[in-house]
């Protein structure tokens, strides 16, 4: 019962709520009605089940004491590399948002509000700055 | 027993390239165009087949999504283009449906064969014991005491580096060259077209500023990637075409997020030309330095010669360390001269292919006039 037994239960703790998150994203990319709110479970999958189950696996890899020094650079390899989905995923999905708003590839059709529109018809909000 | 499954790949050539030319024969006889292309698609799969037991998993790797995948959808989409039928006298129905369950029932048995042979098998770790030369390689490409092994040592631990750019080093010179030429060639195609000259304005080009930022953080992230998996070629897996690969992503993403005219600030063509040209005559040189050391002591020396071969002292070789590094002799001059060439001919062509259509029409109705 020593700090790596916790840091053990941590990491299963934290793979295990990504594998949850994945089956989630899943069945919305199947259910959702339109391009937006699939993109909306799309981000789940990339935050909630890759960041999450990166930083669960370094933490995993730095408990492996039999790989010896090893075991810190693959932890810090997967910690890297968690912080740049972590930043990367949402740019991502806001450029394929802003794309396929404006170039109206997708349809908006079960359409609760659209602020974006009337801001635009209003002249406050110009396609360039947003 | 033990015979027959020695046997067994030869039985499994013997009836994929007989099942091959069944299919070549179906291709050429059929009168509807979409299964003689469906027919030609089956005869890829059994040289696939064939290259791999020929031990060339290389090529099996781009022969099938070139072949089976892309060269039949390119077709198939032209003969949509065009017409479905063509005028040529057809087999009966009957004979065609025999000739295609024999084809079905040859690449089962053909399966079934491979299963028993393990050449193909379901596990999910790939087997423990190498074959001969996979062991003859790993034991020959590092550091080793014993003489007659230094002989065959590219001092390198990295066995594909080893392979690509020693052992086999002319094959890869050639590869090289056949990038080049192709590189030559979308110069000589657009050798008047240009990127018009307009200033880049930060607020009405490109896209948002979220992509932006993001993309100021992440380029100099993959500039720096890129140059580690290039100049760690002999050490780890990658190398020259990997990195350079890995860094013309760079360019296509300032391409993109920004704009072109943003990129040509930092990548102009004629620069990119001229520092690939540098890469190509550092390969050059690597290739030829121990023959030119050679040509210069009074020693021997080859082409593409790597290690001194302790075997015959008079010939002439690279150190394979400086200062305790493990540089591997001509490997790291090969690793980083491809690293250049290959950055540089993909932002050639990235910068090619994002010339505006108009300065593209306004060229070629010039030279029409």
């Amino acid at each position: 019962m020593g700090l790596n037994f916790i840091l053990t239960i941590i990491s299963y703790i934290l793979i295990g709520i990504g594998a949850f998150c994945q089956v989630v994203a899943g069945i919305g990319m199947n259910r959702f009605p339109n391009f937006f709110v699939r993109l909306h479970a799309a981000t789940i999958c990339a935050v909630g089940g890759s960041f999450v189950p990166i930083i669960g696996c370094s933490i995993l890899a730095l408990t492996l004491e039999e790989f010896g020094p090893s075991r810190f650079f693959l932890a810090g390899a997967g910690f890297v590399t968690a912080i740049f989905i972590l930043l990367l995923a949402p740019v991502g999905s806001h450029l394929l948002a802003k794309a396929a708003y404006f170039s109206k590839a997708a349809v908006l059709h079960p359409k609760a509000a659209d602020l974006l529109e009337e801001d635009i018809k209003k002249g406050e909000v110009r396609e360039s700055t947003v | 027993m033990s015979q027959l499954y020695e046997l067994i790949p030869y039985i499994v050539m013997a009836v994929s390239a007989l099942a091959s030319t069944v299919a070549v024969y179906l291709a050429i006889v059929e009168r509807d165009l979409i299964k003689a292309v469906l027919y030609s698609a089956i005869q890829s799969t059994f040289y696939a087949l064939l290259f791999y037991l020929l031990m060339v998993p290389d090529i099996v790797l781009v022969y099938v999504p070139v072949a089976v995948g892309l060269l039949s959808a390119v077709f198939i989409f032209a003969i949509k283009k065009t017409e479905k039928y063509e005028e040529v006298a057809g087999i009966p129905k009957t004979a065609s449906a025999i000739i295609l369950v024999l084809v079905t029932v040859f690449t089962l048995i053909a399966g079934w064969l491979l299963i028993q042979s393990h050449a193909i098998t379901f596990e999910i770790f790939p087997s423990a014991d190498a074959r001969a030369l996979a062991k003859w390689f790993l034991n020959t490409t590092l550091a080793s005491k014993e003489w007659w092994i230094r002989t065959f040592s590219a001092m390198s631990p990295e066995a594909v580096t080893a392979i690509v750019w020693d052992y086999r080093g002319l094959d890869t010179y050639f590869e090289t060259s056949v990038m080049y030429l192709a590189i030559i060639g979308a110069l000589a195609i657009a050798r008047y077209f240009e990127i018009p000259k307009k200033e880049y304005k930060e607020e009405s080009m490109g896209m948002s500023i979220v992509g932006k930022t993001a993309t100021k953080i992440l380029v100099p992230m993959i500039i720096v990637v890129a140059i580690s998996i290039g100049l760690h070629g002999h050490l780890t897996p990658g190398g020259g075409f990997q990195g350079g690969v890995t860094a013309a992503v760079a360019v296509s993403l300032m391409i993109f997020i920004f704009s072109v005219y943003f990129a040509v600030r930092y990548f102009k063509i004629y620069t990119a030309i001229l520092l690939r040209i540098i890469g190509l005559i550092g390969i050059a040189l690597a290739a030829t330095i121990a023959i030119l050391i050679a040509l210069a002591t009074g020693y021997h020396g080859f082409i593409f010669q790597n290690q001194p071969k302790p075997i015959t002292p008079l010939e002439v070789g690279l150190p394979y360390e400086i200062g305790g590094n493990l540089i591997s002799g001509t490997l790291l001059i090969f690793n980083a001269s491809e690293f250049l060439a290959v950055f540089m001919g993909f932002a050639i062509l990235f910068l090619l292919l994002s010339v505006p259509e108009e300065s593209i029409m306004e060229v070629i109705r010039g030279e029409i006039e």
